[in-house]
Order: structure tokens, then C-alpha cells, then sequence
């Protein structure tokens, strides 16, 4: 018996069976303390890898460009390329805008990029006037399917501007970015938009 | 173990390293494992529970013994005296000092919470280790672990690099 308790002292955490971490895990809302988790050592990362987990508790963009961890409370500081302004965010990726013509999503975990071809030249080509004053104020991203885990990468753009009317862009990555902006009927006026079923809807104000 | 009131039903449960260990059939069934080979009439005398030693099947008892529900006449005279909430806070009292001990012994004791589907024991064994992952560096979450690094130096610095955000 002694030989045996002796052993177990010896016993190292790293044998934890996966369904014993998975329960460790799913009690941990927070993000940076689940990948800290997987990166205590291999036999953890990989087992935590099968286990289904609740979504974290989401992060909050902070007017300077940081992020608060909710429930922790941390400022979680991210590094964005330079020159990139965040506009905006879906699932696990922030919205980036460059020197008002590149537009992307990045995923700050993995660093990988998707770029939104056009988007913004598109957008200021299907205003009234080119030279509008108007300028973008809000971005609401909506996809058909969750990015990291879908190989169709259709964001649809909804674009509202500082004269309260918005532009729906549609872009396909890499190929093509298209909007629509009901020029014939500005009574129209698009307030939000979202997938359902696949399928696009639009919210039109009629005045 | 102490002597019993008269007509308490009690059950045999014995370690794989030959000890016996005595209990009332109700703390027995505190877990859901043993309760269920006792409901499906599967449990004889005593009880065989592989893969727990004595030390640690031991120390699951005492959790069960303090946690068995105390209404009836189970010798816990107190229940009728102290109001719920304070019985509540001072099992949780116990409980902390409970799970004081070393790393070794809590890991085999989520373990066997695990197979004696022990609810109470279960959530008190991980939550420890919750608390010891938010509230600790790296390093630190090792080394209280016992958890060897298996990373190479330059596998975990590129890890870090990029991850920069979950090591502030």
C-alpha cells in the first residue's frame, strides 16, 4: 500500500481523462483562461480539443481599441496591424478597416485574415454623390454560417451613414463585393439585416 | 468505524488493496453509482471498488458521511436545531478544509468522484482546479499541477508570441 501511495504523489495532472478536463473546462467562461488550459502540455491541448464547450463569455471593444474580458474583468489588449481601425466584430473576428479602402476580417487568435475585396470603394461608388459628405458610422456583419467553421465565407455589410441611410454590401471573398442601395426609392430605407434559414432579410423602413 | 443505531442497514465496500470499510447503506448511496447497484439488486454484502485505494476511498466516505442528507434519525441531532443556511455554511467550511490536501490525493479524488458519480464531491474537486487555472500564471498552474511542460522552448515562445492577449 505504501508502494502504491507513493506512486500516486508521481501521479502528474496530464493523465486527467479527457472527460474529467472537458468538465474543468466547460466551467471556464473565459477565454484566455481556457487556452492557458491547452497550453499546459500536450495530452491537455489535444484532449481539450474533442470536448464540446459553451461559447465564452464574449469580449467588449473598448473605445481605445482594447477589450474587456467579461467575467475577469482584465483589459485585454490586442494587437491590431498598423494603420487598421476596428470597426466592428463577428464571432471571432474583428472588422478592420485600412486607410479607408482595405477592408478585412481578422481573426486576433489565429491572425488569419479574410479579406472583404472593394468593399469600401463599392460602398462610397453606390452613394448619391461620390463626393458625399456622408460618412460610414456604423457596420453590422452578418453571415450565413459561422466563419471558423464553414468553408463559404458570404459576409453580407450592412453600411449606415451619417445621413441615416444605409447600404447593404454583399461580398463573396476573394471574388466580388456587391451592394445594393435602393437609389430608385430612397423611401426605402434599409435599418437592419440579418440570415435566417440561409436566407438574407432585410428590415426597410417605409416612410 | 463507530457502532450504529439498531436497524440501520449497512454495507460492505471494499478497496482493491483488500480494506474494508463499513458504511450505512444511505452514506453509500450518496453516490449514484452505488446507489444504482444497490437499486438493481447488483450489490451483494460488500461492494468491490476497483481503482480507489483505501486512502482515498476512505477519505470519499468521510466526504459522504458529512454530506448524507441529515433529516430522519441519522444521528445528526443538529438538524433540528440549526437553521439550513447555517448547516449550508458549515459544510462549506468543511469543504474547504476537506480539499486541503496535496495534489496527488485531489487528483485521485476527482477521479473517484468521477467513477462514484459523487455530484457534490465532483463539483468540489474541479472547481479547486478551476480556481487554480483563473487564478494563476502558467507556470504556476504547472508547477501547483505537477504537470510536466512537454513543450519545447521554441514551440511554447512561438505560442506565446502569437497568443501575447492570454499571458498578460
Amino acid at each position: 500500500m505504501t508502494c502504491m501511495m507513493e506512486a500516486a504523489e508521481f501521479r502528474p495532472w496530464s493523465d486527467l481523462p479527457p472527460e474529467l478536463l472537458g468538465l474543468v473546462l466547460k466551467c471556464l467562461p473565459s477565454l484566455a483562461d481556457r487556452f492557458r488550459l491547452r497550453v499546459v502540455c500536450h495530452p491537455w491541448r489535444s484532449n481539450s480539443m474533442l470536448q464540446p464547450l459553451p461559447l465564452p463569455f464574449p469580449w467588449l471593444t473598448l473605445p481605445d481599441g482594447t477589450f474587456l474580458s467579461i467575467p475577469s474583468g482584465e483589459i485585454q489588449p490586442i494587437c491590431l496591424p498598423e494603420g487598421a481601425c476596428c470597426q466592428g466584430s463577428i464571432g471571432n473576428c474583428l472588422f478592420l478597416t485600412h486607410n479607408d479602402d482595405v477592408c478585412y476580417l481578422m481573426n486576433p487568435f489565429s491572425n488569419t485574415r479574410l479579406e472583404l475585396p472593394k468593399l469600401a470603394k463599392v460602398w462610397k461608388h453606390e452613394m448619391f454623390d461620390p463626393d458625399s459628405r456622408f460618412s460610414p458610422i456604423f457596420y453590422k456583419l452578418v453571415v450565413p454560417f459561422p466563419l471558423d467553421s464553414s468553408p463559404c465565407s458570404l459576409v453580407a455589410a450592412l453600411i449606415m451613414d451619417d445621413g441615416n441611410c444605409g447600404t447593404l454590401c454583399i461580398s463573396n471573398p476573394p471574388i466580388v463585393t456587391e451592394s445594393f442601395r435602393d437609389d430608385e426609392h430612397p423611401v426605402l430605407e434599409l435599418q437592419d439585416v440579418a440570415f435566417f434559414d440561409g436566407k438574407l432579410y432585410a428590415l426597410v423602413f417605409h416612410s | 468505524m463507530a457502532t450504529r443505531e439498531a436497524g440501520k442497514k449497512m454495507i460492505m465496500l471494499k478497496s482493491p488493496d483488500g480494506m474494508e470499510f463499513e458504511v450505512e447503506e444511505a452514506v453509500a448511496m450518496e453516490s449514484q453509482t452505488i446507489r444504482k447497484m444497490i437499486e438493481d439488486d447488483c450489490a451483494d454484502t460488500a461492494i468491490l471498488i476497483p481503482n480507489i485505494n483505501s486512502k482515498i476511498l476512505s477519505r470519499v466516505i468521510e466526504y459522504c458521511n458529512k454530506h448524507v442528507p441529515t433529516t430522519g434519525a441519522t444521528g445528526a441531532a443538529a438538524s433540528d436545531t440549526v437553521a439550513p443556511a447555517a448547516l449550508a455554511e458549515d459544510l462549506k467550511i468543511w469543504d474547504a478544509e476537506f480539499i486541503k490536501v496535496n495534489r496527488a490525493t485531489r487528483f485521485d479524488l476527482i477521479q473517484a468522484a468521477s467513477y462514484l458519480n459523487i455530484k457534490g464531491l465532483l463539483d468540489l474537486t474541479s472547481q479547486t482546479t478551476i480556481d487554480t487555472i483563473s487564478d494563476n500564471s502558467l507556470e504556476e498552474i504547472r508547477s501547483f499541477l505537477s504537470t510536466k511542460n512537454d513543450y519545447l522552448p521554441e514551440e511554447e515562445q512561438t505560442i506565446r508570441r502569437e497568443n501575447q492577449w492570454a499571458f498578460q
